[in-house]
């Protein structure tokens, strides 16, 4: 069971890229624009965005994909301890159809 | 006022248009279980977002809000993760050969009517048939229980099942479901063709697959697909942002509302059954159906302004379907205490 779902793991990091290109219009998006944000006016988190994506794209990218996730993972388990604090806590519930 | 500047795609644009276009993906996607760039990229699209960064900044809210609501569907019981596994596999081949048969079409000079007539017939097709579903389901149980009973099956004894039974057959404990390998496979194989063929992500095709083909319950098919977005969105993020093509700061205010959102979305599945999700789910891709075919006909704002009034009209739908059923559980829970009370009162034996 384990060695299955490991190989299952694997296979999908393997094929992954072919499902997200599923986006449509994704797929003729032209590769990297080679543009650059113009940096003079900006400050605090818009001047860090802006500074690394002039920088490096693939840190860019490696950092709004960790951004996303780490932000989606905290209000997940954040919103679930508010809940749970003022008694909205959701559990199992019977699938009725 | 409310306006910020996006540095990235280098405008201004209002915070709140933000904010409440991940509200409205967010109780969809939730209550849907579908990723939601059918809502997104017309509505940025409306209020005047630069179209260069749509796409890749609604895949990049798409992941961390798919975190979200699949994290409270699993808490609720909904997320098949084995089923999830097998889906993303199954897909990633079909999304290939449905590109392939599109590059073969391009070729041929037939790939925009072929693709878009497809679309259309799908999203009616589907929307109908649910509908059928939805609408004559007292019918088919009462018609099926008389048959039972002439074949003298006791009800609640389940008949044993005439499907194709090719080992490996595997066994879904959260799905409750026991079926072939092959069947799963394939399903999933059909789902990524179709959405490698249509050009979507695919999560209004699977969420379907999951209910009719494979027999999940509805609310677990809700939350298994959910669980197959997460990769697809992480993917989509990271490969759009590599391209320069994802504004970060949109994208995390975007996540902020859908994370609000996905809550509600998810809490309304507790409330609205099965059918009731069906039911909802078909009027939604019917309109998103009306949308694709006024584009056909060049009435692309009009078509951008029907996915969004639909959206937000199926969002208050669900919201005021929620409250309901909240009201009646807290009525419920006071009905219970006041007889608990009353049994703790009066005097025993």
């Amino acid at each position: 069971m384990k060695r299955s779902v490991q190989g299952l793991v694997v296979a999908i990091l393997a094929l992954l890229p072919s499902l997200a290109a599923a986006g449509g219009e994704g797929l003729e998006v032209p590769e990297a624009m080679g543009k650059k944000v113009p940096l003079e006016d900006l400050s605090g988190i818009n001047l860090w965005a802006g500074q690394l994506y002039n920088d490096n794209l693939w840190l860019y990218a490696v950092v709004c994909t960790v951004v996303m996730g780490v932000v989606g993972v905290t209000i997940a388990f954040g919103t679930d301890l508010i809940l749970k604090a003022i008694g909205m806590e959701v559990h199992k519930i019977e699938h009725k159809e | 006022m409310f306006d910020i500047y996006l540095p990235i795609a280098g405008v201004e644009f209002n915070l709140l248009i933000l904010l409440c276009i991940g509200l409205t993906v967010g109780v969809l996607g939730g209550f849907f279980g579908v990723g939601g760039a059918w809502v997104v990229t017309p509505a940025l699209n409306i209020f005047g977002f630069p179209m260069a960064y749509a796409i890749g900044t609604d895949l990049a809210h798409i992941f961390g809000k798919s975190i979200v609501a699949t994290k409270k569907h699993g808490k609720m019981g909904n997320v098949d993760v084995k089923m999830g596994l097998i889906s993303i596999v199954g897909s990633v081949i079909g999304v290939e050969i449905g590109a392939q048969i599109v590059m073969w079409l391009t070729a041929k000079g037939l790939a925009g009517p072929v693709v878009r007539y497809s679309y259309m017939a799908l999203l009616f097709g589907l929307g109908l048939f649910m509908l059928w579903d939805y609408f004559t389901k007292d019918k088919r149980a009462a018609a099926k229980a008389a048959k039972d009973a002439a074949a003298g099956i006791v009800p609640g004894q389940k008949p044993k099942k005439s499907g194709w039974n090719l080992p490996p057959m595997i066994h879904f404990p959260v799905s409750g479901v026991t079926i072939s390998l092959w069947t799963v496979v394939l399903v999933f194989l059909l789902t990524g063709l179709l959405s490698g063929f249509l050009g979507v992500g695919g999560g209004f095709i699977r969420m379907p697959a999951l209910i009719y083909l494979i027999g999940c319950p509805t609310a677990v098919a809700v939350g298994t697909d959910l669980f197959s977005v997460v990769f697809s969105g992480a993917y989509g993020c990271f490969t759009y942002a590599v391209k320069g093509r994802v504004e970060i700061i949109a994208a995390l205010l975007m996540l902020i509302g859908a994370s609000i959102g996905a809550q509600i979305g998810v809490t309304a599945v507790k409330y609205i059954h099965g059918y009731g999700i069906r039911l909802l789910f078909a009027i939604m891709v019917i309109l998103a159906g009306s949308s694709v075919a006024l584009k056909q006909f060049h009435a692309t704002t009009a078509a951008a302004y029907l996915v969004m009034i639909s959206a937000v009209s199926m969002c208050v739908i669900i919201v005021i379907q929620m409250s309901r059923g909240f009201s009646r559980e807290k009525a419920a829970k006071a009905v219970e205490a006041a007889k608990n009370a009353a049994a703790a009162k009066s005097p025993a034996g």
